[in-house]
C-alpha cells in the first residue's frame, strides 16, 4: 500500500475493514486520523512542517512525481513548499477546451514562472469526457461521483506517474442527532476516500490529503486561533471555506493575490447534472451516512490523550 | 408563444443575455444537459422578447423557476404565465421560484388563480438555503448577496385533470 498519507495516518474504513470497498448498502463508512510526535510538535511550527512534507513526499512517492496546480492558493502553499525544500517536480496545469478556466491557467502558469518550476499543459474537454461515458465508467470503478475529481483521475491513470494534488482540510458546522450541531472534519465516502480506490486499482499513488499529510500539520491549523473563533456561538460562519484564504495568508506570508474559483463557474450546469447522474452509478447508500469526526474528537486524537 | 431554446437561437440570445452572463448561460441552459432548459417567449412578430431559465428536478415532481431575463415588466408576467401554462399540460404541477428582493419585487405578487402559492422560506444575505437540494440548483451553487424567498406553487385540485 501507497503512503497517500505519512504512515497513512488518515484512514477510512468499511465495516471497519482498512480502506476497505463497499459491496453493499448495510456497511458503515468511518475515518480515523494518526496521532502528533509531541516532542517534535512543540520544537516546530507550520511552515517548518509543510516544507518536511514535500520532502516526505518526495521519499516516499518518487523523483518522478507531478503536481497538479489549479492556480489557487491551495496548489500555490503546495507548490512553493516544494520549492523551498529545494525541490522542483514537474507541474501539471489543465486547461479545458473552451476556456472554461482560462482565468485560473494564467495565474498558475505566472506562478510557476516566477517560481521557475518546470510545467506541462494538458488540454482536456470536460464535456466530451462526461457526454462519452468515460467519466461514467470511471465513476463507477472508483466508486466517485464528483466531475472535477474525475478528471484528475483519468489524467493521472494516463499519465501514469505518482501524482499530488493540494485538498484542503475542509471542517464545517453540521448538524447531528436532536438538531444539536457540531464541527466536524469532512470527509466523503464518494470523492475524499476515491483516491485511494484508485491508487489500488491502477497502482497509481494519488495524494489528495495534502493539508492533511501529518498529524502535525493538522493540529498547527486546528488549533489556530482563527479556526478555533469560527467555531463560537457567536461566529456566523457554518464552514472554514470563506475565511480559509485568509488564515492561510495569515500563517504564511507573501502568497500571490488571485480572485477565488474553480474552473468550473461556466459549468455548474454540467457540474450539478454530472452529480446527480452518475451519483445514481454509485452502490446504494454510499454517502448517506455521516460518520464524521468532531473536532473535539479530532484534537484528542491528533494529542494523544484519548487513553488520559 | 414559448420555445425551448437551442444552440440555433444563439444569436437571437445575445441581444437579451448580459455579455458576462453569456457563456454560463450557453454551457447551463442550451447544452446538451437535460434537466436545464431555457425558454424564450416571441411576440407575434416573432422577436423574442425575453427568457425564462428552469431546472426540472430529475427525483422530484417538480421543477424550479429561474432566473428571468426580461426588460418588458407585462413581457415578463405573460412569458411566466405561458411557462407556468405548459408545464401544466406535462403534468408537472409543483413548482418553485426563487425572487431577489432587490430586481424583482414583480415576482412576490405574482400568483396565478390556479396555484396555491406560498412562501416557503427566506434566506439571509450570505448564507446557504434551507434546503441543500436547493444550493445547486436556484442557489446556483454560490451565495445571494441579498436576503432572498423562495416561494412554492401547487396547482389546485380542481385544475388537476390528469
Amino acid at each position: 500500500m501507497f503512503n497517500l498519507t505519512h504512515n497513512n495516518h488518515y484512514k477510512h474504513f468499511i465495516d471497519g475493514e482498512l480502506f476497505g470497498v463497499r459491496t453493499n448498502k448495510f456497511q458503515q463508512y468511518t475515518t480515523d486520523v494518526g496521532t502528533i510526535d509531541m516532542d517534535y510538535y512543540l520544537k516546530n511550527d507550520y511552515n517548518k512542517e509543510r516544507l518536511r512534507i514535500a520532502q516526505l513526499q518526495y521519499n516516499d512517492l518518487g523523483s518522478d512525481l507531478v503536481l497538479f496546480v489549479s492556480g489557487g492558493l491551495d496548489s500555490e502553499i503546495m507548490v512553493r513548499s516544494y520549492v523551498e525544500q529545494g525541490l522542483k517536480p514537474l507541474c501539471i496545469i489543465i486547461k479545458f477546451n473552451g476556456d472554461y478556466n482560462s482565468g485560473d491557467v494564467n495565474e498558475a502558469v505566472d506562478l510557476l514562472t516566477e517560481l521557475e518550476v518546470a510545467y506541462k499543459i494538458i488540454d482536456f474537454d470536460v464535456k466530451e469526457f462526461y457526454h462519452s461515458g468515460r467519466a461514467a465508467e470511471l465513476a463507477r470503478e472508483i466508486q466517485c461521483e464528483l466531475l472535477p475529481f474525475l478528471v484528475f483521475f483519468d489524467i493521472s491513470r494516463t499519465l501514469g506517474v505518482p501524482t499530488v494534488l493540494g485538498g484542503e482540510l475542509l471542517i464545517e458546522k453540521y448538524r447531528i442527532v436532536n438538531h444539536a450541531h457540531e464541527w466536524v472534519l469532512r470527509n466523503f465516502e464518494t470523492y475524499e476516500a476515491a483516491h485511494v480506490r484508485f491508487s489500488k486499482i491502477y497502482n497509481i499513488p494519488f495524494v489528495i490529503e495534502w493539508f492533511s499529510y501529518t498529524p502535525e500539520l493538522m493540529l498547527y491549523y486546528l488549533e489556530h486561533p482563527r479556526v478555533k473563533s469560527i467555531q463560537l456561538p457567536t461566529s456566523p460562519f457554518l464552514s472554514i471555506t470563506p475565511v480559509k484564504n485568509q488564515i492561510l495568508r495569515e500563517i504564511i506570508p507573501g502568497l500571490r493575490k488571485k480572485s477565488k474559483g474553480t474552473g468550473f463557474e461556466n459549468l455548474k450546469g454540467l457540474l450539478h447534472e454530472s452529480k446527480q447522474m452518475l451519483g445514481a452509478l454509485m452502490p446504494e447508500n454510499i454517502g448517506d451516512s455521516h460518520p464524521y469526526l468532531t473536532y473535539k474528537e479530532v484534537m484528542i486524537k491528533l494529542q494523544g490523550t484519548e487513553q488520559c | 408563444m414559448l420555445r425551448k431554446l437551442t444552440m440555433h437561437h444563439y444569436e437571437q440570445i445575445k441581444t437579451i443575455i448580459p455579455p458576462n452572463k453569456l457563456q454560463e448561460f450557453k454551457e447551463t441552459y442550451i447544452s446538451d444537459l437535460v434537466t436545464w432548459y431555457a425558454f424564450g417567449y416571441y411576440d407575434d412578430a416573432n422577436t423574442l422578447k425575453g427568457i425564462s431559465c428552469t431546472y426540472f428536478s430529475g427525483e422530484e415532481p417538480e421543477w424550479y423557476l429561474l432566473t428571468q431575463y426580461c426588460d418588458d415588466v407585462t413581457d415578463q408576467e405573460m412569458m411566466i404565465n405561458e411557462v407556468c401554462a405548459r408545464f401544466e399540460k406535462y403534468g408537472l404541477f409543483r413548482f418553485n421560484w426563487v425572487d431577489l428582493d432587490c430586481s424583482m419585487d414583480f415576482m412576490k405578487n405574482f400568483i396565478p388563480d390556479r396555484y396555491y402559492s406560498f412562501k416557503d422560506y427566506e434566506t439571509k444575505a450570505w448564507q446557504r438555503p434551507k434546503y441543500k437540494k436547493h444550493s445547486g440548483t436556484l442557489y446556483n451553487s454560490s451565495w445571494f448577496t441579498v436576503n432572498s424567498e423562495v416561494y412554492y406553487s401547487i396547482l389546485k385540485n380542481e385544475d388537476r385533470t390528469f
